[in-house]
């Protein structure tokens, strides 16, 4: 029974470590993403070639920020949200830039760590509703 | 597809490095293992780890390098393991030969996994186990579309990471009973039966 109870109790640390690491890196990813695209903006280029470079630049450095981290949170586990996120929050500084809005360095910190939150909140809530779902599909289990 | 696996098996451990995370999920899946087992697609030998100790194990591979490498770790199981060198699409032993067939990360990788699942249907005795940890297309339209533009690039190296598994195996004739969750609906640990 002991043993039972330490291994629920491993399981749950694994999860929140596992968790947490989850959380600092899609906050690492989505930040590194918008400063990127940020940082071409201040380039000065046309809008469509910022657009590509910033997005092809941002979504190099979340594969490569994904290769890097895979050994620890797993390559698909790291790989699939950040590449959500390495394509949603770029988007977010350009469609900023089109309504006038220019985001300053705190800024691009600020909506970094919102987009990499928002993302891990997401994937949690959905895992939570796929492993419920599954519970009602194979009950007593 | 020998050589490209071939060539594939001395990147193979770099690129199977998430055993931190889905180790415990493999241990719990394998230890229902019983009587004469198949495992397809060993590679290099990378979950003989987290087989349960005791079982007689024949593991395949279609390619003689990832064997040759699994020779290792082959040495290093208490029990019975033996290694095999065959494709999964065409497989070299008679039907109902085996009670339980396992597979880790296999699905994405054979050219035709429908084919594959009716070989190892085939090759299970009526009422034996299939155990499958597999990673498959989320039904989330956002991670599904993710994973379909990363098949883009890694289908060069001969994976998918956009197939239905689960759909897969029910096609090819296996009962379903029990799936749990290693990463959201993405990795997923199966149980079936035939």
């Amino acid at each position: 029974m002991k043993s039972i109870r330490d291994n629920q109790g491993q399981q749950r640390l694994r999860s929140i470590m596992f968790g947490f690491g989850d959380c600092l890196f899609l906050l690492l990813v989505s930040t590194v993403a918008i400063v990127v695209m940020h940082l071409i903006h201040q380039l000065g280029w046309n809008f469509a070639l910022t657009w590509l470079a910033g997005m092809a630049v941002a979504m190099v450095s979340q594969t490569l920020l994904a290769l890097s981290v895979a050994p620890i949170l797993g390559s698909i586990e790291s790989m699939t949200p950040s590449m959500v996120v390495a394509m949603m929050s770029p988007m977010m500084v350009c469609t900023l830039n089109l309504t006038g809005y220019h985001l300053s360095r705190s800024g691009c910190f600020g909506l970094g760590a919102a987009f990499g939150v928002g993302m891990f909140l997401f994937i949690e809530t959905y895992g939570c509703v796929y492993k419920r779902s599954l519970r009602r599909a194979f009950p007593g289990r | 597809m020998t050589t490209i696996w071939d060539l594939r098996a001395k990147l193979y451990d770099v690129c199977e490095a998430s055993d931190l995370r889905r180790g415990p999920h493999k241990a719990a899946l394998f230890r229902d293992m019983v009587g004469r087992v198949l495992f397809v697609a060993v590679g290099t030998g990378v979950d003989i780890r987290h087989f349960p100790p005791d079982r007689e194990i024949i593991a395949i591979d279609i390619s003689e390098e990832m064997l040759r490498r699994a020779e290792a770790r082959r040495k290093s199981y208490r029990g019975v393991l033996s290694l095999v060198q065959t494709d999964a699409l065409s497989l070299c032993f008679p039907d109902a030969s085996f009670d339980t067939v396992a597979t880790s990360c296999t699905m994405c990788s054979v050219p035709d996994p429908l084919r594959a699942l009716r070989e190892l249907h085939r090759v299970l005795r009526p009422g034996g186990q299939l155990l499958m940890f597999e990673h498959m297309r989320s039904r989330n339209p956002i991670l599904g579309l993710a994973l379909d533009l990363m098949t883009l690039v890694t289908r060069r190296g001969g994976t998918e990471m956009n197939r239905d598994t689960l759909g897969n195996a029910r096609t090819a004739g296996f009962r379903i009973t029990r799936i749990e969750s290693v990463f959201l609906d993405i990795i997923l640990s199966i149980h079936g039966v035939k």
